[in-house]
């Protein structure tokens, strides 16, 4: 059982074992298969790691009509690359893990929302999305079934806040991306006020193997509270960057670095869960074992599943300032905490990069990160302050070092 | 209920509220900078943010999103919340000028906010000022202008800290197509939007005084701000029919009444000149020469025109000495010209001529029907509503040969020719007969007539009908489908009533509205929407040649009872109407006394008009300004405008409404019932009114309608009458239980199609139809004195279809000359989608008077001049 | 210009999200949205203007102003680190352009960016769809050269 596992064209696909899920998913009832991935255990993997089945569950129970599913391919987390690399890889698995889960929810409409930077692979989706609707995978009456379903690309246009669920469906629907106000979630309202399915493409790709070997026997793999493959992207001061494919708690932070070659030069920590929305945490941590359950319980989240590996040459406060800047540059500037508070941060962290901190300049900082993890809209908001607070508590010593 | 835990205390409350409502309730107060619809939260500043625990959770959470659920335990002002709103404010105070709102929310919180002078960077624009450097991005204004009122014009630009408010793509509001509505400046929380003309008295004490609007029939309450017997400027107030909404006329419209060109004394005219006089000499010399006219010609030489602009108790007043004192019943007003035939339709198959149901009831309706009404131009506040209620929806059939604005939110748009309304509505009947659709208990029960109804529609076949109409037979039929079943309400002004065939039209729109059952409940009924602000008032107030106030008939006991009461006789010969008298002007008519009426450029065929006028031997004119028709008096009184006297007015839904003074009169003039009781008293009548209120003591004696009304009651609020009583609240909905008729059912009237008085041929081809703009009233007496107004909308225009001016050659712009049989006008050229073959021209610009072009033809039942129909045809310059 | 954007509105009008997809082919049949396309939009979809501004000033991709190539260079946090500073540098110092900016004969505009999700081989940069990492300032400018043709 491998995510990553390539198949670059329908034929190698289907000499895996492709549509063999969605096959046998559209001879089962759409409860059951709801049920299969409720009991795998299966939670999404685009940052905030909800349980998939649950979710499937609350679109499909809902009354209204039409319903609509979305795959969330705006990937725009920094430092995070594993959708991209798996939609190069294998998009197969991605959209037959669609399809599946459009038949599960009762949904006729599906979207892939893809950001403006991949745009060649949209492309390349859309001549995918093509060849399965001539092949019968898509559209009227999918396999011979009675199930009809189709899909349609939208791309992003350069705004990381479209990642994000609510203010994605905004986007779809023509409109700026802010996002909305929950609740309602997308379950009740979502794409044009219809009941609307949200999933990361990864967390997608899961459902075809899911379908195939049984949620029970999905649930063995990995750990038993957070079972399943994850994908992480490693990169920064690494020897060999990349996308790596682990079981859920099956493999330390230390363990994963020496698979990407090692520490390019001395460690002195990294950054984990997104290079923005990210916790910066020191060695300490090396031993944690890559899970949900594992990185909660020691006050962090794993997020995307990247890790950005610093070496002693980097320089804390300059990280913060990058981070700042996207924040700055990111936030869609709907509620007050976010649009003042990150440009603030901004120029507060500017003035310390500069060389002319002050202790008071800390406690504004600290004062700004508070209001905004009280009282922003949207978690672009609540998380900016994270990745300063973090570096705070574990690089504290050396953070203070350069103020006055 | 619910019950939640408010920091510490046990709430308990009913239905679905926001812990922002709960809280507001229970008077906690919590900072809020951004919430302006309770149900549309808009959640931007943060400043409402508030710890919830619920079951194992502990979360923040906005208060103005978050609904309070089943034992919620919510804090509001934990130190850690107090700390983040002190943080927000701060973060504001470094980027903002404070000012309003939240120059109070940080003086609360310590926080020094910086001050500055207004800069308005909307110098574009007349009306509205707007300083970015004030501007905190809240959105309300955003809200205020795309879900209040479905315009769409203030929109965000940009994302982040560098987001801002702009108008459509970056322009001017004018550009953007914004109608200065002003919703977006009442929403602004920093005063960052505000007013133009309150620029110059900011911080200074202004007096508030509630009144009704000037303009239309809707008869919105308009806050004034005042300050030393100038208006600084008005919005509007929340607790009228309005519900705070305004129009441009509303908001801005009130600069009128400091013109210059105010009339400040009495004029005499003397060699074609006029000469100022005291008020002593010009009162001695009218009151001696209609002595001599009445003496020499008898009464009935003379003929007053009452006014729809002048309070209930003139109209009374003015009524009651024409026919007391002059001795005639030669009296009537402007609703000739434009509901004459809603009162005779109506009467005819309801037993009443009113609209039925009521502004706010309507908005329960399922279905509108409207017909020959522009009313998000004609009376934008109901348009708003309107537009609101479809895109919450409501269904919508428009019927119109103008592309109108409602048009492109209508489920079913007919556009049909021009005076072919009553085949269009036979067609409708048909089509609901064939299919069943007709309400079968409610004909039963309530009506009668019916055989004779679907002996006349039978032969209105769809087929037969889109040949008349010019409206597609498959449209015909989904609109007859779609109003038969919904709970639908019929909304019509001038384009029904402005018809030779204006009865008809007016009797079939009741006939539809039986067939179907829709009358007598909420959110049905067929709804006359009034021009004028009180010709409504004008009509209950007896200012008709041939009925009493109360609509009496002048052959009633009634009549009698009203001799008593005012202590003269009542001539039993009904009078001329208001078109008949200026025709017979110089003829059997001597002399008119026409108070805040302009027939020189309201009435049809104009030049004939003002011919006749000038045969008059003795010329009154009574009014604010010196329009068309004073030029032409003999003695001109300086009367005062509606916002500096006291009275009350009744809207198009029959709601009495009281006015204050909003300042005193201008110069020397007088408010108009003043002057017709000197007038009585120098004619030898003994009247003796100190006030208004006075008046309207005698009105509640003879208008049963208006018997329970009171002004004391009226202070607390407006009532509809009929009020028979001072314990009954008004009646909201007309014909309920039975029809105010002898035996209590309402009759089919059916008409058959008749074709309008002028069709196009060959010489004139085109059918010219004539109505109103959005920024102008009426002959622009009072809004073409704002320099504002003018410069939003300066000239007249010609609407033609731009395949017809194609084959003219005319072009967007050209000076076209259009010309009737009975004159010729310049005007420019607008090309829109107007049905092929009609042509509109509004009516409000004396130098190019669209009254010189129609055809001053009669109804023959309601008197009504076919204003929306004439042949004529066009060239270029 | 109105018949080409009414093809570009003709072959999107199967789409249920129409108005990102209409802009998106606007911005690359034109290089920038003009102003009077957002007018035909509005007549076509029955849109306020207004609003398809709201939308269209939200995104970064979307421009105003008229570019044959835009060139994006990732100032992601990994890039960052590993030397996009100098890349950027390096043009804006070749081209006297600075972020948003466009040369003078309107052939690139420079965009700074945040990640581009290629942070395996870092510094990267795109052009137009073009991807290219492991940039050093010399190879940039070199594969800029290739599109001055």
């Amino acid at each position: 059982m491998k995510l990553l596992k390539e198949a670059r064209n329908l034929d190698s696909y289907l000499s895996q074992g492709g549509f063999n899920a969605l096959e046998s998913s559209l001879k089962k009832a759409q409860v059951k298969i709801i049920e299969e991935i409720e009991n795998s255990g299966l939670v999404g993997r685009g940052g905030a790691a909800f349980p998939t089945g649950l979710k499937m569950k609350y679109v499909a129970m809902n009354s209204q009509t039409p319903k609509f599913i979305v795959a969330n391919a705006d990937e725009g987390e920094p430092g995070t690359f594993k959708d991209r690399v798996l939609m190069e890889k294998n998009p197969y698995r991605i959209l037959e893990g669609m399809i599946i889960s459009a038949y599960a929810i009762g949904a006729k409409k599906g979207f892939v929302y893809i950001r403006q930077e991949y745009r060649k692979i949209a492309h390349k989706l859309g001549e995918i999305i093509k060849e399965l609707r001539q092949e019968g995978y898509l559209g009227r009456n999918i396999m011979g079934s009675k199930f009809s379903f189709d899909i349609e690309i939208v791309i992003g246009a350069g705004a990381y806040i479209c990642g994000e669920e609510t203010a994605l469906l905004e986007s779809i629907g023509g409109k700026r991306g802010f996002p909305r106000i929950k609740p309602p979630y997308p379950a009740q309202h979502g794409l044009w006020g219809k009941p609307t399915l949200v999933n990361n493409v990864e967390t997608l790709a899961n459902i075809p193997l899911i379908i195939n070997m049984g949620g029970e026997n999905y649930r063995t793999q990995g750990t038993e509270l957070c079972p399943g493959p994850k994908l992480f992207s490693v990169s920064g001061f690494v020897k060999k960057p990349g996308v790596y494919e682990e079981l859920m708690g099956k493999a330390t932070i230390a363990e994963i670095i020496e698979r990407a070659g090692g520490v390019d030069g001395e460690l002195k920590g990294f950054m984990i869960g997104g290079g923005a929305a990210g916790y910066i945490v020191n060695e300490s941590y090396l031993d944690m074992p890559l899970c949900y359950y594992h990185a909660r319980a020691r006050g962090i989240s794993l997020g995307t599943g990247t890790i950005i590996v610093f070496n002693t040459s980097v320089n804390l406060w300059k990280i913060l300032l990058k981070i700042a800047e996207f924040f700055e540059h990111e936030s869609c500037g709907q509620c007050f905490p976010c649009r003042y508070g990150t440009k603030r941060m901004r120029s507060i962290i500017s003035k310390i990069v500069n060389g002319n901190g002050k202790r008071e300049d800390i406690d504004f900082l600290n004062r700004i990160a508070r209001a905004m993890k009280i009282a922003s809209l949207c978690p672009l908001g609540t998380s900016a302050p994270i990745a300063y607070q973090s570096a705070m508590k574990h690089f504290k010593e050396e953070l203070l070092e350069v103020i006055e | 209920m619910t019950r939640i835990f408010l920091n510490g205390k046990e709430i308990n409350f009913e239905g679905r509220k926001t812990i922002l409502q709960v809280a507001k309730e229970h008077g906690i107060e919590i900072p809020t900078l951004c919430t302006l619809l309770d149900n549309f939260p808009i959640g931007s500043c943060g400043l409402c943010v508030v710890k919830i625990s619920q079951g194992n959770r502990v979360f923040y959470s906005r208060a103005c999103t978050t609904y309070a659920s089943q034992d919620m335990v919510v804090e509001t002002h934990t130190p850690e919340i107090e700390e983040a709103r002190r943080t927000i404010l701060e973060l504001l105070a470094e980027e903002h000028k404070a000012r309003g709102e939240l120059r109070k929310l940080m003086e609360r919180y310590g926080i020094e906010p910086k001050t500055h002078e207004f800069r308005d960077s909307w110098r574009d624009n007349p009306f509205i000022a707007f300083d970015p450097s004030v501007c905190i991005s809240c959105f309300r204004c955003v809200q205020a202008c795309s879900l209040l009122k479905e315009n769409h014009v203030l929109v965000r630009e940009g994302r982040g800290g560098s987001i801002r408010i702009v108008a459509g793509v970056d322009q001017s509001l004018i550009d953007a197509g914004c109608d200065f509505c002003g919703a977006c400046i009442d929403a602004c929380p920093t005063g960052a939007l505000m007013d133009k003309s309150r620029k110059s008295q900011e911080g200074s004490e202004l007096r508030k005084i509630t009144t009704v609007c000037p303009y239309c029939g809707v008869g919105c309450l308009i806050d004034y701000f005042v300050k030393d017997n100038r208006i600084v400027y008005a919005k509007g107030n929340l607790k009228g029919v309005n519900l705070g909404d305004v129009c441009i006329k509303g908001r801005f419209g009130w600069e009128f009444v400091h013109s210059d060109k105010r009339l400040k004394k009495p004029l005499i005219k003397k060699e074609g000149k006029f000469r100022g006089v005291s008020w002593e000499e010009a009162l001695n010399y009218v009151a001696s020469k209609f002595k001599e006219i009445r003496d020499k010609y008898g009464p009935d030489s003379i003929a007053g025109l009452s006014s729809a602009k002048c309070t209930n108790e003139e109209n009374y007043l003015f009524q009651k000495f024409m026919r007391t004192v002059i001795g005639t019943n030669n009296v009537d007003h402007c609703a000739r010209l434009c509901h004459a035939s809603t009162v005779a339709g109506l009467f005819k198959v309801f037993g009443s001529g009113a609209m039925t149901n009521s502004i706010e009831d309507l908005m329960s309706a399922e279905l509108f029907f409207i017909i020959g009404s522009n009313t998000t131009h004609a009376h934008p506040v109901i348009g708003t509503m309107i537009k609101r209620a479809v895109k919450k929806g409501a269904r919508l059939i428009v019927a119109d040969p103008r592309d109108i604005e409602l048009a492109k939110y209508a489920d079913v748009y007919l556009q049909h020719r021009p005076g072919s309304d009553v085949a269009l509505l036979n067609g409708m009947m048909h089509v609901i007969l064939k299919y069943g659709l007709e309400d079968k208990k409610f004909i039963e029960n309530r009506t009668e007539g019916i055989e004779l109804l679907k002996e006349v529609v039978e032969k209105y076949t769809p087929e037969v009908v889109e040949k008349i109409t010019g409206v597609s037979r498959d449209n015909i039929i989904r609109a007859a489908i779609l109003y038969a079943t919904h709970r639908s309400a019929i909304i019509y002004a001038m384009g029904i009533t402005q018809h030779t065939t204006g009865t008809a039209n007016v009797a079939s729109l009741a006939n539809l509205a039986l067939l179907t059952g829709n009358v007598g409940k909420e959110g049905t009924g067929v709804n006359s929407l009034r021009g004028q602000n009180n010709v409504q008032g004008a009509g209950d107030m007896g200012a008709l040649p041939n009925m009493l106030p109360g609509y009496a008939s002048l052959n009633s006991p009634i009549a009698e009872y009203m001799e008593r009461i005012w202590n003269g006789r009542i001539s039993r010969k009904p009078g001329l109407t208001a078109v008949e008298m200026i025709q017979k002007a110089g003829e059997s008519i001597r002399a008119m006394y026409i108070m805040g009426e302009n027939p020189a450029i309201s009435d049809p065929n104009q030049k004939e008009v003002i011919e006749k006028l000038k045969n008059l031997e003795f010329l009154v004119v009574q009014d604010i300004f010196m329009s068309e028709t004073a030029e032409l008096a003999d003695v001109v009184l300086p009367a005062a405008s509606s916002l500096e006297k006291e009275g009350t007015f009744t809207n198009t839904e029959r709601r009495v409404q009281l006015l204050h003074k909003v300042i005193e009169p201008v110069e020397d003039s007088k408010p108009d019932w003043w002057i017709i009781q000197e007038l009585a008293r120098r004619m030898g009548a003994e009247w003796n009114y100190s006030s208004p209120k006075d008046i309207f003591e005698e009105i509640r004696l003879v208008v049963p309608q208006y018997k329970g009304i009171t002004y004391a009651r009226l202070e607390k609020s407006g009532i509809q009458w009929p009020c028979p009583s001072e314990e009954h609240p008004g009646t909201k909905i007309l014909h309920q239980d039975k029809f105010p008729t002898p035996n209590g059912l309402a009759r089919f009237f059916p008409y058959e199609y008749q074709p309008p008085a002028e069709v196009p041929d060959d010489e004139y081809p085109f059918i010219l139809t004539t109505g109103r703009t959005y920024e102008h009233f009426h002959t622009g007496t009072l809004t073409r004195k704002i320099e504002g107004l003018n410069i939003l909308m300066p000239e007249a225009f010609v609407e033609i279809h731009p395949d017809d001016a194609r084959k003219m050659g005319i072009k967007d712009g050209d000076c076209v000359i259009v010309e009737s049989r009975r004159g010729a006008i310049r005007v420019k050229a607008k090309l829109v989608k107007i049905k092929r073959g009609v042509v509109f021209i509004p009516f409000h610009f004396a130098e190019s008077a669209a009254n010189i072009l129609t055809n001053d033809a009669l109804d023959p039942e309601a008197k009504i001049p076919e204003l929306k129909v004439a042949a004529v045809r066009l060239k270029l310059c | 210009m109105h018949e080409r954007i009414r093809e570009i509105i003709l072959k999107n009008r199967d789409r249920d999200a129409k108005l990102l997809a209409i802009l998106h082919d606007i911005q690359d049949e034109f290089g920038y949205i003009p102003q009077k396309a957002i007018e035909f939009i509005s007549q076509e979809l029955k849109i306020p203007e207004g609003e398809i501004y709201d939308t269209i000033s939200f995104y970064s991709f979307f421009t105003f102003k008229p570019a044959k190539h835009i060139i994006r260079i990732c100032n992601g946090i990994v890039c960052n680190m590993k030397g996009s500073g100098e890349i950027i540098k390096a043009i804006e110092e070749k081209y006297g352009i600075g972020n948003g900016e466009t040369t003078s004969d309107g052939l690139f505009t420079l965009q700074i960016v945040e990640c581009i999700g290629r942070c395996e081989s870092p510094p990267a940069m795109l052009v137009d769809d073009e991807v290219y990492g492991n940039l050093t300032p010399e190879k940039a400018l070199e594969i800029l050269r290739r599109y001055e043709k």
